[in-house]
C-alpha cells in the first residue's frame, strides 16, 4: 500500500460553510498527512546513533555486530561517506567547520555519529544498541561565559571560542554615560528553549533515475532543494522536494539538518527509499534550540525621565556549531533601542561556542531578546526616578511625525503610533482599576503579591527581503489556481491567500485552490519564517491576480473583437462583459482552453524593505511568597501589523505567540548538567504549557498600514511572543518591588524565585517554619 | 497473538506482536493516519482515541489490551453524509487548530470530555481547561480550542445530540 501526500479522501463539500479555514475541511475529517504517515513499497528505516559525551575524541566505533543484526542493510560512519564538511558562514571563524558525521571530535550530547538502516524501525533501533562506541572524554564547556574566558578551544585552529561578533572598538562606557543624571544597569539571562513543534523532524527520500524525491517536514522546501543539490553535487532539478502537512516549525525547521542531508545522501548512494522520523527525546536534544542570550543593559537619562544613552552587550550561546545563532545578535542589534527615540545607542555582541545542541531561529529570533532588554531596563529606570511606567514610555517613544524613523543600527521604522497604542491598551485593560486592585491585595495579604507588567515593542518582519514567487492561473475547469513560494505549516495561508485572490477576482473561495510545497510545481520560493509570508507571497499573489484580470480582458478583447477599453470587469459578481454579452470565469476558462490560450500570470516580487509591526502588552501576575509560585492572571494585548487580511487568523497567530512567550517567561528552559547531559529531554521534564497553566488572553488589533507594499500589511507571526515575555517578567518584578535588588530572570519558576528570596546571606526572606 | 478490534465500526481480526502499541495498530494495521504520535512518553495526547467511549492515549496501551474493544478515531466522526459531528464543527468554526498535528487527539479528548457531562450540567472554562490538560498544543495557545469546546457544548445542548 502506498500513502502519499496526495492520498486524500474525496470529501463531499458540505457542512463546511462556517469553517474559518479551507484547510480545516481536510484536517478535521481525515487528519493531515504528515511525513510519518507516508507509506511506500520497499521502504527502509533510518536510525541515528548519537554521542553520549558532550566533548570528546572518538576512539572507535565498533559496527560489526550491528551489521549482522536482523533486517540491517547498512551501518554508516564518517568513513563511509564522501561528503565535504559544512563550511561556516562568512562572518564566522573559518575553523568552525562541521562534518556531517564527525570523524574525530564530538561536540554535544545528541550529535549524530553513526547511521543504521534496516527493514523496520525497531530492527534499526535494536541494531543501534549493538554498536560499540568508545569516546575519550574531555571537559565540556556548557556556560558561554566560561567559553569566552577559557584557553580551552572547542575548535582546533580557531582564534577563540567566539564564532562571530559585533564590537565597537572605540566605545568607552564610562565616558558614554558620564553626562547622564541617572544611570541604571541590569544583567539578564535569557535561557535556551526548545521549540517543541508537536511533529518533530521527519524525512522520506525516494530515489529514481529521473529524480531524488524528498518528502520532508520543513518551513522552506526550496531551501532544502538548494542545500541538498549543492551538497550532493547533482544537476539542478534532480532534487525534488515535496512538503505536505507540517506539524509546526517555529523557526526550527527553516534550515536543513545534517540528519536530513544524510538521509538524502544515503538514499541516493544506496538507491533505497529511506524514512526517518525522529522521536521526542531525539527532538529535544538535536532539533535546534532557541534564544540563549546573556545581556547587560545600561540606560542613562535625565531625572525628569528622558532617555539619552543606552548600551546593550550581548553574549549569544551558539551551541556546538555556529548556525543561525551566529546571526541572531544582528537582529537583536537592529531592534536595540526598541520603540524609543534615544540619541546615543551602543550595541556589542559575541556569539560563543559551547558543548550543547546548536541554537537556531525560534519565534522572534533575536527580536524578543532586544525587546526584553530594553523593556526591563526601562522599568528599572522608572522605579529609580519614581515615575509612572506608562508616562515614562510615552515621554520617550518615537513620535508619529518622526516616521520613517532611522535607527543607529540601520533599521528604518516604516510606520507606527506607539503612544496611541499604549494609551489605548491601558484603557482596554483598565489599568487604573488593576492598580487599585494591586494596592488592595498587596496591602492586605501576608504572602500574596500582585504585579502588573507593561511592555511596548517594535519588531522587524521580512527582515531580509528576498524575491518571492506568486502566481494565479485560471484553469480550464474554471478554477483559480494560486501558487506561492512561501510554505504554510499551520498559519492558514490556503485561506489567507485564497482570500487575497478573492478580493481581486471576485471568485468564490470554493473555486480557488492554493498550491505550495512542491519544488517541481513551484519554480522558486523562499519559505515561511520571519513573519514574511503575507508581505512577500501575499503581495505577489495580489499582483498576479490583478495581472490575470488584464490577461482575461485582453483575451476577451481578441476573442470577441471588442476594443479592450470596452471589456468591463465587474468584481462584485466575478463577471466580465463585452460586446453586450456577459462572461463568467467558467465560460472564459473553456473558451481560452479551446483557443489554446493559457491564462497564467506569474510574479516575482521583491519587497522594498522590511516592515516594523509594533504593539503593547499588559500582564498581571500573582506571586505567592511562601510557595514562590507565579500565576498568570491576565494578559491584555494591542498589536499593530498594518492592514490585516484575516483578523481571525491574525488573532490566532497572536494567541499562539503569546502562549509560547508566556511559556518561556514562566516555565520553559533547556537545562544541561555540568557534563553536558540534557536534563530536559522529554515533554515531562520540559516546561511545555498545557491549557490549565494559561488564562484566556484578551487580544486586540489596531491597524496602521505600511507604504512598503501594496497590501499595507506587516507580519504578525512573532509579535505575540516578542511583546509578552518582557510584560510577564516586568509583572513579576512589579509584584516583588519591595525587593528591588533581586535579579529576576525568566523563566520565573518557583525554584528560581525560592533561591532568590530565601537562599544565601543576601536573601530578603527568612524561611518560616510552620507548626512550631 | 490474535486480536479482534473494532475501529470506526470496522472489525480487524489479526495476529499482532505482543509488544505492539495500540497506536501502531491503528496507524500501521488499520492504516488510519489521523491519530498521531507526538512524544513517546504519554505526555502530549496527539494519539488520543475513544476506547469503549472513553478517551485513551493509544501510545500507552498495547494492541492486545484492546482486544474486543470498540475504538473511534477522528476519521470515525466523519460520516460523509453532509452532517458534521458537533465537536468537529465547533473546531472548524472557532479556528481551534493551526498545524493540525494535535488536532485529532484534541478533538477526541473533547468528545470524551463532553460525553462525560451529566444532563443539565454545563462545563465552565476552568473545567474545560482541566479536562484538556492531557493534550498539548504548541500553535493555538489553547484559547480557541477552549472556545471550540464551549461552542460544541452549546451545539450539543441546542441539538440534543448524543455523542458516541
Amino acid at each position: 500500500m502506498t500513502i502519499d501526500f496526495q492520498s486524500k479522501l474525496d470529501l463531499p463539500q458540505v457542512g463546511f460553510n462556517d469553517f474559518v479555514r479551507l484547510e480545516d475541511r481536510r484536517l478535521l475529517t481525515q487528519g493531515g498527512i504528515y511525513v510519518a504517515d507516508l507509506e511506500f513499497e520497499d521502504l527502509f528505516h533510518v536510525y541515528f546513533v548519537r554521542s553520549y559525551v558532550a566533548n570528546g575524541i572518538i576512539k572507535n566505533i565498533g559496527i560489526e555486530n550491528a551489521k549482522l543484526s536482523e533486517g540491517v542493510i547498512a551501518v554508516i560512519t564518517s568513513k563511509d561517506i564522501d561528503l565535504k564538511p559544512i563550511l561556516p558562514a562568512r562572518i564566522v571563524d573559518q575553523a568552525m567547520v562541521r562534518e556531517l558525521l564527525p570523524s574525530l571530535r564530538v561536540r554535544y550530547v545528541g550529535e549524530p555519529i553513526a547511521v543504521v538502516i534496516a527493514k523496520s524501525k525497531s530492527q534499526a533501533a535494536a541494531a543501534a544498541e549493538l554498536i560499540d562506541i568508545e569516546i575519550e572524554y574531555m571537559d565540556p564547556i556548557i556556560d558561554p561565559i566560561e567559553s569566552l574566558g577559557t584557553k580551552n578551544l572547542l575548535f582546533e585552529g580557531a582564534k577563540s571560542n567566539i564564532a562571530s561578533q559585533n564590537i565597537s572598538e572605540d566605545f568607552d562606557e564610562t565616558k558614554f554615560f558620564s553626562d547622564c543624571e541617572v544611570v541604571v544597569e541590569e544583567r539578564y539571562i535569557i535561557p535556551k528553549v526548545a521549540p517543541c513543534p508537536l511533529e518533530g523532524r521527519a524525512i522520506l527520500v525516494k530515489p529514481s533515475s529521473e529524480e531524488l524525491r524528498i518528502y520532508i517536514s520543513t518551513q522552506a522546501p526550496h531551501g532544502v532543494k538548494d542545500t541538498v543539490t549543492k551538497i550532493l553535487g547533482v544537476k539542478e532539478d534532480f532534487i525534488r522536494v515535496i512538503a505536505g502537512d507540517v506539524g509546526g516549525g517555529f523557526g526550527a525547521k527553516i534550515s536543513v539538518y545534517p540528519e536530513e542531508i544524510l538521509v538524502a545522501y544515503l538514499s541516493y548512494k544506496l538507491n533505497r527509499t529511506l524514512k526517518w522520523v525522529e522521536g521526542r527525546s531525539e527532538s529535544m536534544m538535536a532539533l535546534g534550540h532557541g534564544r540563549g542570550q546573556i545581556q547587560t543593559a545600561k540606560l542613562g537619562g535625565t531625572r525628569d525621565g528622558k532617555f539619552t544613552h543606552y548600551s546593550l552587550e550581548v553574549i549569544q550561546d551558539c551551541g556546538a556549531y555556529p548556525l543561525t545563532a551566529a546571526f541572531l545578535p544582528i537582529f537583536t542589534r537592529y531592534m536595540t533601542s526598541g520603540t524609543y527615540d534615544i540619541a546615543n545607542v551602543n550595541y556589542q555582541s559575541k556569539s560563543v561556542i559551547t558543548n550543547t545542541n546548536p541554537v537556531v531561529a525560534y519565534r522572534g529570533a533575536g527580536r524578543p531578546e532586544a525587546a526584553y532588554a530594553i523593556e526591563r531596563i526601562v522599568d528599572k529606570f522608572a522605579r529609580s526616578i519614581n515615575m509612572d511606567k506608562v508616562e515614562l514610555r510615552c515621554r520617550n517613544f518615537v513620535r508619529p511625525d518622526q516616521f520613517p524613523y532611522q535607527t543607529k543600527y540601520g533599521a528604518v521604522y516604516d510606520s507606527g503610533d506607539y503612544e496611541t497604542c499604549l494609551r489605548r491598551l491601558t484603557d482596554l485593560a483598565d489599568l487604573p482599576q488593576l492598580r487599585e486592585q494591586k494596592t488592595a491585595t498587596n496591602g492586605s495579604s501576608n504572602n500574596m503579591r500582585m504585579g502588573i507588567g507593561i511592555s511596548s515593542y517594535v519588531e522587524i518582519t521580512h527582515g531580509v527581503p528576498a524575491t518571492e514567487y506568486g502566481a494565479a492561473e485560471l484553469i480550464k475547469e474554471g478554477q483559480l489556481i494560486v501558487k506561492c513560494g512561501t510554505f504554510s505549516h499551520g498559519q492558514g495561508h490556503h485561506t489567507a491567500f485564497a482570500q487575497i485572490a478573492k478580493q481581486v477576482t471576485g471568485m468564490d473561495l470554493d473555486d480557488i485552490d492554493v498550491v505550495q510545497g512542491d519544488t517541481k510545481v513551484i519554480p522558486f520560493g523562499v519559505g515561511t519564517f520571519g513573519s514574511r509570508s503575507i508581505q512577500s507571497a501575499g503581495v505577489a499573489i495580489n499582483s498576479a491576480c490583478l495581472n490575470l484580470i488584464d490577461l482575461i480582458k485582453q483575451f476577451l478583447s481578441e476573442y470577441t473583437n471588442c476594443p479592450i477599453d470596452q471589456v468591463e470587469f465587474k468584481k462584485l459578481d466575478g463577471l466580465f462583459s463585452c460586446s453586450n454579452r456577459i462572461y463568467s470565469y467558467k465560460e472564459i476558462a473553456k473558451l481560452a482552453d479551446h483557443a489554446g490560450v493559457r491564462l497564467l500570470s506569474e510574479v516575482e516580487y521583491k519587497a522594498e524593505g522590511p516592515t516594523y509591526p509594533f504593539g503593547s502588552h499588559i500582564a498581571v501576575v500573582s506571586v505567592n511568597l511562601d510557595t514562590c509560585k507565579v500565576e498568570l492572571l491576565k494578559i491584555v494585548t494591542l498589536d499593530d501589523a498594518g492592514k490585516i487580511i484575516n483578523p481571525v487568523l491574525a488573532m490566532g497567530q497572536l494567541h499562539g505567540g503569546v502562549a509560547q512567550g508566556a511559556g518561556e517567561a514562566l516555565f520553559e528552559e533547556v537545562i544541561y548538567d555540568e557534563q553536558g547531559n540534557l536534563l530536559t529531554s522529554t515533554l515531562y521534564d520540559y516546561g511545555f504549557p498545557s491549557a490549565t497553566e494559561l488564562p484566556s488572553f484578551d487580544v486586540n488589533l489596531m491597524e496602521t498600514p505600511t507604504n512598503v507594499n501594496d497590501l499595507g500589511a506587516k507580519g504578525i507571526g512573532e509579535s505575540g511572543t516578542i511583546g509578552v515575555i518582557p510584560a510577564i517578567a516586568n509583572a513579576v518584578a512589579d509584584a516583588l518591588e519591595e525587593f528591588p535588588n533581586l535579579s529576576i530572570d525568566i523563566p520565573t519558576t518557583p525554584v528560581k524565585l525560592f533561591k532568590l528570596l530565601y537562599e544565601g546571606e543576601m536573601a530578603p526572606m527568612k524561611f518560616r517554619s510552620y507548626g512550631k | 497473538m490474535k486480536v479482534s478490534i473494532v475501529i470506526n465500526q470496522q472489525r480487524y481480526d489479526t495476529e499482532v506482536a505482543s509488544n505492539m502499541l495500540l497506536v501502531d495498530f491503528i496507524r500501521d494495521v488499520a492504516k488510519l493516519k489521523a491519530t498521531n504520535v507526538g512524544c513517546d512518553t504519554t505526555t502530549c495526547g496527539a494519539c488520543t482515541i475513544l476506547l469503549n467511549g472513553e478517551s485513551v492515549k493509544s501510545c500507552t496501551i498495547l494492541a492486545v489490551q484492546a482486544d474486543g474493544a470498540d475504538i473511534v478515531t477522528l476519521e470515525g466522526l466523519y460520516t460523509g453524509d453532509g452532517t458534521l459531528h458537533p465537536v468537529v464543527q465547533a473546531f472548524g468554526r472557532s479556528h481551534g487548530l493551526q498545524c493540525g498535528f494535535c488536532t485529532s487527539g484534541m478533538v477526541m479528548a473533547a468528545v470524551s470530555l463532553l460525553s462525560s457531562v451529566a444532563d443539565g450540567q454545563v462545563l465552565t472554562e476552568d473545567e474545560i481547561r482541566n479536562g484538556l490538560e492531557g493534550n498539548l498544543c504548541r500553535c493555538t495557545g489553547y484559547q480557541n480550542i477552549v472556545n471550540a469546546v464551549k461552542l460544541a457544548q452549546d451545539l450539543l445542548i441546542a441539538g440534543d445530540n448524543i455523542i458516541s
